[in-house]
């Protein structure tokens, strides 16, 4: 076992009480993957705790350094496979700023669109994982069948439902197939309704209200310190999203808004993502009807070789800010290449939202932290 | 695309690097010297003396051949206006970083360029005289690089003092240049109100540690326990160093340049996992090529 230092809580309780060692994980359905949790408890109260990472670790960042660039995106997709296309998103992003590439206009909007949509799934598996931890069963049940709608049209698109391997350096692959955006209009036209179902089943539900109002609460301050990004950070209050401070793609021709929490709990995060699927739904649908013709790909040399000298990019990820940090001696291969994961960033925040609090309420905060382990062990 | 007949390494996996790296050379500059043109397409197998098990000398020979072949090549490439990099053998990375080998196509844009007319960059350099080695940009991002030893006062600072405050750390780590024998040390920063981005870098020699700030911003507690994890930089004052990713009582820093990528710590599995054997003629030293 780890050291885990001492904390003295247990002496402000009435009785005395020894203290337990509990571990969580790794293989609890509420823990989201392979994370370990080890709790040391006073009763039900959590007096400190530690995470155990790792499990998932496959050395990512070192296989990076021995691949070619166009080789490296697919294992983008494996990061966090909820989010594939975002994950995808980032790193040809970041290799196109580095080597001063163009997108045409149309790969431009149309990964938009595809990246709104892989939002949205992401955000429904959170609501849909989140809900089933704290006891909203109907709620698992309807979100998976909205994400299912999303995830046929990304099998129609790219032919694979989670591992999308979506764009390519310089713009994409393939074009929209032809009921592309009849599809996703229509699934834009239902989900506002569907939306509605969710909240009506959990935002008056007396034991939502009581597993999530006041639960891991995050003063806006820690929350900047801690690194936290993405939901977590704006449901404290900090209107902070690569989207609008660091505009990619055509994110800056697109209105949309950021959806700011005010208490930093498990109730605000909740409803900050729920704010940011219907902004996504609006981004999506002013994209389709902005949607340009022309080529999907722009002029790449063959050999994809990236100037020497480093960049870092960072894009909203559903479940935060990714950052990529590519150093380039100018040859083939990156000679570093660092992902910023937003997950193992914010899961380092666990210990300081979940001490002191229950046992049960540990799990409504790892749920409302969204963390995939793909990503945060890479 | 490149042959499938490639056959497999027979009878000594554990070949050492050396041999394989020499018998890539020279399949490399055969396969160089045939194309001429700089297509770099794998070697087909048969031209890779792969058979038997080749003496010290046979070793010396060989290396000297693909030397000679790969500078041919080399020349031929520059000739066919290619530019090129050097023929180095293994897939590691060459050695010279930077410097001024960027192909000669276009006009060839500095990697780093000097920051001059920057007034928060201009004030902070008046703050910290010498140690800022050098305040730079590159792909338009700035760059600060400062002694180590001052590392951690110049995050302070930028922290709390400068007029620009970094309230956010959004990255701690790191790159390995072996040839220098040392880290440079990233870190990545983010001011919420001023919406600007800064890199502090640290170029830390390898037996060095550096201290800690993860009292400065938390962000830094676990980031730098996975740089200490991956690199073995150590963070003088911090609270909990201990490997976080990999196991405790893994032997090794993966992400230094000299670990190799394909490895298994064979004494470690056999304690940890309870495989005891590994199968006969398993590869665990295949490499990407």
């Amino acid at each position: 076992m780890n050291a885990i230092p001492l904390v003295t809580h247990h002496t402000e309780t009435l009785f005395d009480s020894e203290q337990m060692v509990l571990s969580m994980g790794p293989q609890h359905p509420s823990t989201h993957g392979v994370l370990r949790v080890i709790l040391k408890l006073d009763g039900e109260r959590v007096v400190d705790l530690d995470c155990d990472i790792g499990y998932l670790h496959r050395g990512a960042e070192k296989i990076f350094e021995n691949r070619l660039y166009p080789m490296i995106a697919p294992y983008f997709d494996r990061l966090d496979y909820i989010a594939a296309v975002s994950n995808g998103l980032l790193y040809v992003e970041t290799v196109e700023k580095a080597m001063g590439l163009e997108v045409p206009p149309r790969a431009q909007y149309l990964r938009v669109i595809l990246t709104e949509l892989n939002r949205l799934s992401s955000h429904l598996l959170w609501l849909a994982t989140h809900a089933l931890d704290i006891g909203g069963f109907t709620v698992f049940l309807y979100a998976f069948r909205e994400r299912e709608e999303i995830l046929k049209i990304f099998e129609n698109f790219f032919g694979a439902r989670l591992t999308c391997h979506a764009f390519r350096i310089g713009g994409m692959t393939y074009d929209a197939y032809p009921e592309f955006e009849a599809q996703v209009r229509a699934f834009c036209d239902l989900f506002p309704k569907r939306l509605e179902e969710y909240e009506t089943l959990l935002n008056e539900n007396r034991i939502w209200l009581g597993r999530t109002v006041g639960i891991g609460i995050i003063s806006a301050e820690d929350a900047i310190s801690l690194g936290l990004t993405g939901a977590p950070l704006r449901g404290s209050g900090v209107d902070y999203d690569v989207r609008k401070t660091d505009p990619y793609e055509c994110y800056a021709d697109l209105e949309f808004d950021i959806p700011i929490g005010e208490n930093g709990d498990t109730f605000d995060r909740y409803l900050v993502r729920m704010e940011e699927m219907r902004q996504s739904r609006r981004i999506i649908m002013q994209a389709l009807d902005r949607l340009p013709d022309g080529p999907v790909m722009g002029k790449v040399p063959k050999v994809i070789r990236v100037p020497a000298g480093e960049v870092y990019h960072s894009i909203e990820g559903p479940k935060g800010e990714l950052g990529l940090y590519l150093v380039s001696d100018g040859g083939t291969k990156p000679y570093r290449l660092r992902m910023r994961p937003a997950s193992f960033v914010n899961l380092g925040a666990l210990r300081k939202m979940a001490v002191g609090s229950l046992v049960s309420d540990v799990v409504a905060v790892i749920g409302s932290l969204d963390i995939v382990l793909g990503e945060i062990d890479r | 695309m490149s042959d499938e007949t490639k056959p497999a390494p027979e009878g000594q996996p554990s070949a050492a690097d050396a041999e394989r790296e020499a018998k890539v050379a020279a399949a490399k500059a055969k396969a160089a010297a045939a194309k001429a043109a700089g297509e770099s397409v794998a070697a087909p197998a048969e031209s890779a003396p792969a058979q038997a098990t080749p003496t010290d000398a046979d070793k010396e020979a060989k290396i000297a051949a693909a030397k000679a072949k790969a500078a041919a090549a080399k020349a031929a490439r520059e000739a066919a206006g290619d530019g090129g990099d050097a023929p180095k053998p293994a897939p590691a990375k060459a050695p010279a970083k930077a410097a001024a080998k960027a192909p000669a196509k276009k006009e060839v844009a500095p990697a780093y360029a000097e920051i001059k007319d920057d007034a928060f960059i201009a004030a902070l350099r008046a703050s910290f005289q010498d140690d800022i080695k050098e305040a730079v940009t590159s792909n338009g991002q700035q760059i600060v690089r400062v002694v180590p030893e001052r590392a951690r006062d110049l995050l302070w600072y930028l922290r709390y003092d400068a007029a620009i405050r970094f309230d956010m750390l959004t990255d701690v780590t790191a790159a390995h240049y072996p040839e220098r024998k040392a880290f440079e040390v990233v870190y990545q920063l983010y001011s919420i109100p001023e919406n600007r981005r800064l890199r502090v870098k640290a170029e830390l020699p390898e037996d060095q540690p550096i201290y800690t700030v993860s009292d400065i911003w938390t962000a830094a507690n676990w980031l730098e326990r996975e740089a200490y994890d991956m690199f073995g930089i150590v963070f003088e004052g911090h609270p909990d160093l201990r490997r976080i990713l990999l196991p405790e009582g893994w032997v090794g820093f993966p992400l230094r340049k000299e670990y190799p990528v394909e490895y298994r710590h064979n004494e470690w599995v056999a304690e940890n996992l309870n495989i005891l054997e590994i199968p006969e003629g398993a590869d665990l030293t295949g490499k990407f090529d």
